[in-house]
């Protein structure tokens, strides 16, 4: 008892004066590790199949608006509408990861592709003509936009039908689709012309390839999947007040999970370096970067944690606006356990990388 | 049982006498002086006080509240500059070149953000849509009929309930931006708790601590042309919280109030030039109270002037005129702005509890037909929660 006593003394001791000391700054050497041998295999076998796999996807929803915009009253015009659309947005989940990065950052790429909850109110007003699209409106356009459109707008199927059929309403659809489609469009060829100035980087300064990549991919876990698919709908952020409505998905109904998988998938072909066309492939990455490092324990950890979060999600309901109704407690277990991997990242890796946060997590002024 | 305590006293003697040894002994807390106006500098002598962004935001907003009773409003002219912060007189003021805009931070702290934003966008619509075409036809306002009325030597614009909306729009904001940025933001625990960087730089410049602090003093003095110190003679077109700061019923918290905001950044500055204690916390906290409170109060007290006038009026035996519809049209404003008020840790009533107030209001022919007995309780409702 008594020498437990002393120990836990001792480590209280420890603990109350380890301010003082530079233990815990990171040593900002630049390492010999071959950076660019990482953002080649993020680019070529990720990032750019992610991205062209998405192009098709988009062009067969703009294939499909336009069937439904000739026969705006057939029901089975609007479901192929929703399929693809639904499709897109799956396959979106692994564009949002490099969102934030080089041209999408500049145009705003992933805020203008997947704001919600969506202005619904502006979307009712521009059907009914007091407003018009305007692409400046982040949240009213992109997926969630559409989404109200397709599924939000009227009660059942007839009414959604009825309220379409108004050349508002149609002209605002090919509106959403053509802007996504033009911005993707702007995101993938910058991507393109930019291949070697973006994987020949072997540099570790701030605005460094990597550095910016790891930032962004960081920011995206953070903010993209942590806070808008979890966070804020289970209350996390509001002292428990639930938002169910805020949900991805939400007027669609039984998909947020499956968006949610696809991007945790996402995220952890990307940390680990796994091909996007061939998932039993794996290249050079964070997850290898940090094995050079001799950090592999950190690397298996987060890796580990990733699954973890993988397994979580998938035993939410399908639709995690039910879910939030029904037992808010597993969504909020799921949230945490996405927070324990934040950390690993955001301090751990980053220190090991001598990678520096550019972003801050609130929203400044 | 004595061993532990023994023990857990020797434990706690090490703690203090080791961690003392590389820090002053017992830190003296010294009095807060702060400076007699506003005004910080670094070691370099540069001012580390900024609140631009805040002075930003209250110029958009007297330009969007001046356009909201104007004949030349357009939807789109007043969409843009509410939702993206583009299309003011002066370009210096629109996002491309500020990063400001007002919408987002409307309501921002509430959990009902969303739907009051969609209200002040709601107005903007009757009005473009409803009010500003009857002004332009010359419609005389009567029930359920938006139009014009005479007050004086101006005319009053009235949608169909008879709510003039400029004055909805600039009271409400008086709340959802001023006050709710304030009270809820800057002057709260996740923007000055002991939580928040208060650590300078050593190129110097202001911490985050002072800089958060400082917002929340721009969002009532931002727009004075001395923003150093107050002068209750002139707004200098400030139509938000500073224009009823300076009103003469408010002669005893107009001090208390500057004193407050700067004994509280005195205490935090005096924190980060000790390198980031919180030695200070207390005194910050217990002025942010004050703030808090007295902002409250001139919202609490203007609703009730409002209503209670009207209530008075109506008593009166005086008719529903332009002067009637025009005050009353601020009390709703106000109103509206009670939900962003402070009463500790809440708001002295809640989003429900105004929207059942506005629903009143506005129900069938709205102020045409609100009764007496109703702006009564309302008055009464207002007065006692606020011991006013």
């Amino acid at each position: 008892m008594t020498r437990f006593l002393t120990f836990c003394i001792s480590l209280f001791f420890l603990a109350s004066c380890g301010g003082d000391s530079n233990d815990n700054i990171p040593t900002q050497s630049s390492d010999d590790y071959d950076r660019s041998k990482c953002l080649i295999n993020i680019y070529d076998n990720i990032a750019i199949p992610a991205l062209e796999d998405f192009r098709v996807k988009l062009e067969q929803l703009e294939q499909s608006s336009e069937n439904y915009t000739n026969n705006p009253a057939d029901l089975s015009r609007l479901n192929d509408l929703r399929t693809k659309w639904y499709d897109s947005y799956l396959a979106w989940q692994h564009i949002e990861v490099f969102s934030h990065y080089g041209k999408g950052e500049e145009i705003l790429y992933g805020f203008k592709m997947n704001t919600y909850p969506t202005d619904s109110y502006r979307t009712e007003n521009i059907i009914n003509g007091i407003a018009q699209f305007n692409s400046a409106y982040t949240d009213n356009q992109g997926f969630p936009a559409l989404e109200y459109l397709i599924y939000g707008i009227g009660e059942s199927d007839q009414d959604i039908l009825n309220n379409l059929n108004n050349p508002n309403a149609l002209s605002l659809i090919a509106s959403i689709i053509a802007e996504m489609n033009s911005n993707t469009s702007s995101v993938y060829n910058w991507w393109i012309d930019n291949r070697s100035s973006i994987v020949n980087d072997n540099s570790s300064t701030a605005s460094s390839s990597l550095n910016l990549l790891i930032n962004d991919f960081i920011y995206h876990y953070e903010k993209g999947f942590r806070t808008n698919k979890i966070g804020i709908p289970s209350g996390y952020f509001s002292s428990g007040q639930t938002f169910p409505e805020k949900t991805e998905g939400y007027y669609a109904t039984n998909i947020s999970k499956s968006l949610a998988l696809q991007s945790i998938n996402s995220i952890s072909n990307v940390f680990e370096g796994r091909s996007h066309n061939d998932n039993s492939i794996i290249g050079e990455s964070m997850y290898t970067y940090l094995h050079y490092l001799q950090e592999g324990t950190l690397a298996d950890e987060i890796l580990t944690k990733l699954d973890d979060v993988n397994t979580s999600v998938n035993n939410l309901d399908n639709d995690f606006a039910a879910q939030i109704e029904s037992n808010n407690d597993d969504i909020l277990n799921t949230f945490n356990l996405i927070q324990s991997v934040v950390a690993k990242f955001k301090i751990d890796m980053t220190m090991a990388m001598g990678v520096g946060i550019d972003y801050i997590s609130g929203d400044g002024d | 049982m004595n061993n532990f305590n023994f023990l857990v006293l020797v434990g706690l003697i090490l703690i203090i006498a080791s961690c003392g040894s590389d820090s002053e002994p017992n830190p003296t807390l010294l009095a807060v002086e702060p400076p007699s106006t506003y005004n910080w500098v670094d070691s370099n002598g540069n001012s580390t006080v900024s609140f631009s962004g805040q002075t930003t935001r209250s110029r958009q907003a007297s330009e969007i509240c001046a356009l909201m009773g104007s004949e030349d409003a357009e939807y789109n002219t007043l969409d843009e500059m509410f939702n993206l912060g583009e299309g003011f007189s002066d370009a210096t003021l629109n996002y491309s070149n500020s990063s400001k805009k007002v919408a987002n931070k409307t309501g921002a702290y509430s959990a009902n953000a969303t739907a009051i934003q969609t209200l002040f966008n709601s107005w903007i619509i009757d009005f473009t849509s409803n009010v500003k075409p009857a002004m332009v036809a010359g419609t005389v306002a009567s029930p359920g009929t938006p139009g014009v009325l005479p007050d004086g030597i101006s005319t009053r614009e009235l949608n169909a309930k008879g709510m003039e909306l400029d004055q909805l729009f600039t009271k409400g904001l008086i709340g959802a931006l001023c006050a709710d940025q304030i009270i809820y933001g800057y002057l709260s625990d996740i923007k000055v708790g002991n939580d928040v960087s208060n650590e300078r730089a050593e190129t110097g410049g202001y911490t985050t601590m002072e800089h958060h602090w400082d917002e929340g003093y721009g969002y009532l003095f931002g727009m004075q042309v001395d923003p150093t110190t107050y002068d209750l003679t002139s707004t200098n077109g400030d139509v938000l919280l500073y224009k009823y700061y300076a009103k003469s019923n408010f002669s005893d918290i107009q001090m208390p109030i500057y004193d407050a905001f700067r004994m509280g950044r005195e205490a935090i500055t005096m924190d980060a030039d000790n390198g980031g204690t919180t030695l200070y916390s207390d005194v910050k906290m217990n002025e942010a109270l004050t703030i808090k409170n007295h902002i409250s109060h001139i919202i609490g007290q203007k609703a009730y002037d409002y209503i209670n006038g009207a209530a008075e009026h109506l008593e009166g035996g005086g008719e529903r005129n332009g002067d009637f519809f025009h005050g009353l049209s601020e009390g709703v404003g106000f109103v509206v702005s009670l939900q962003f008020t402070y009463n500790e840790g809440v708001p002295y009533f809640s989003y429900s509890q105004v929207n059942d107030m506005l629903d009143t209001l506005s129900s069938g022919d709205g102020l045409w037909d609100v009764t007496t007995a109703e702006l009564n309780q309302m008055a009464s409702n207002i007065k006692s929660a606020f011991n006013l």
